[in-house]
């Protein structure tokens, strides 16, 4: 389960239960909630966004090793930066994927949840009046 | 942390509600901050404390930080009795967080205090969730204050819709059920 610090992660805790039973591994950009998801794992990988093209490729390299090294059968984000490089790897090796559009995003899907939709088999926004009938689509939300 | 906790709660008058009230860093919001001076003025036995943003309007009656650090942040919500603010995705979120009973006073385009109505539309979204109370004028913050806390009025939120959302993933993370197809993109396969 990959997200970003903050917002994106509290909204992905919630969704924990999903897989009750599986092992779990956490990938977020800061290590503060190393106590929060124990025993399951965590890895820590740099912040970026769009702005700062040079963090983004530090975060990609960050991000193959850690998918490459964990070998997941199912990734999950709810976004940002960090979940679009955990699916587009993911993809690769051949991953089950999931988006789960963040919370915050009412008016329009992120921009990390358009560009990510070719690598997510499930591609799912949280606000319905943004689902479409070729995605993303509205299955619930975390609030 | 913990110092910073403690010195919140050091100055509780007592007995009284820990409030604490936020309005965010980008804009001001006036509106909200003179309505919780007005009922602060009425109720001096509640420790307020407003973290300002942007506002200029100091109260009289709460304390107050323009700038609150991350931490500091962190310690008063966690501390606090009850939540007011405006209709900010952080905010609720934070509230889902700790299980903290939120009010929430969305901003208006019209009056200044956003871009856009955005807010409105988050509070629509969130005035019939559980722990989660939208209000709109100085009178309906009042009476929302004025109702005693009950055990477990925290913002947990809509059960339906997050079991639904987590049986959605389930399923399609076991393999039990095919996801809804959808165009991937020009240069790959779908499926």
């Amino acid at each position: 389960m990959v997200s970003s610090h903050g917002g994106h992660w509290v909204q992905m805790r919630r969704l924990a239960p999903a897989f009750e039973g599986m092992t779990i591994h956490y990938v977020t950009t800061a290590a503060g909630v190393a106590e929060e998801v124990a025993p399951a794992g965590l890895s820590v990988v740099p912040d970026a966004n769009l702005d700062d093209k040079l963090a983004l490729l530090r975060l990609a390299a960050s991000m193959f090793f850690v998918v490459l090294w964990h070998r997941p059968d199912v990734i999950l984000s709810t976004g940002a930066a960090p979940g679009f490089f955990a699916l587009m790897f993911g993809k690769l090796l051949k991953a089950k994927t999931i988006w789960v559009d963040s919370l915050a995003n009412a008016d329009r899907v992120s921009v990390s949840g358009v560009k990510v939709r070719r690598f997510a088999d499930l591609w799912l926004t949280q606000w319905p009046q943004l689902a479409t009938p070729s995605g993303p689509y509205y299955r619930g939300a975390v609030v | 942390m913990a110092s910073t906790c403690n010195a919140v709660r050091a100055v509780l008058p007592g007995g009284g509600c820990l409030i604490f009230v936020t309005v965010g860093t980008q804009l001001p919001f006036e509106r909200l901050i003179r309505a919780v001076d007005a009922w602060a003025q009425a109720n001096r036995t509640e420790d307020i404390i407003v973290q300002l943003g942007k506002t200029r309007y100091q109260p009289v009656f709460c304390r107050y930080q323009s700038f609150v650090e991350p931490q500091e942040w962190e310690a008063y919500f966690q501390q606090a009795d009850r939540v007011v603010s405006h209709a900010g995705m952080g905010t609720i979120l934070k509230a889902m967080d700790y299980a903290k009973p939120l009010m929430i006073m969305p901003r208006r385009a019209a009056l200044g205090e956003h871009r856009n109505d955005h807010q409105l539309a988050t509070a629509a979204r969130f005035r019939h969730t559980a722990g989660i109370q939208v209000i709109e004028s100085e009178a309906e913050l009042a009476a929302g204050l004025a109702e005693p806390l009950a055990a477990g009025r925290g913002v947990t939120g809509n059960c339906e819709s997050l079991e639904r959302l987590v049986q959605e993933i389930r399923g399609f993370a076991c393999g039990l059920r095919k996801p809804p197809p959808h165009q991937y993109g020009h240069e790959e396969n779908g499926g």
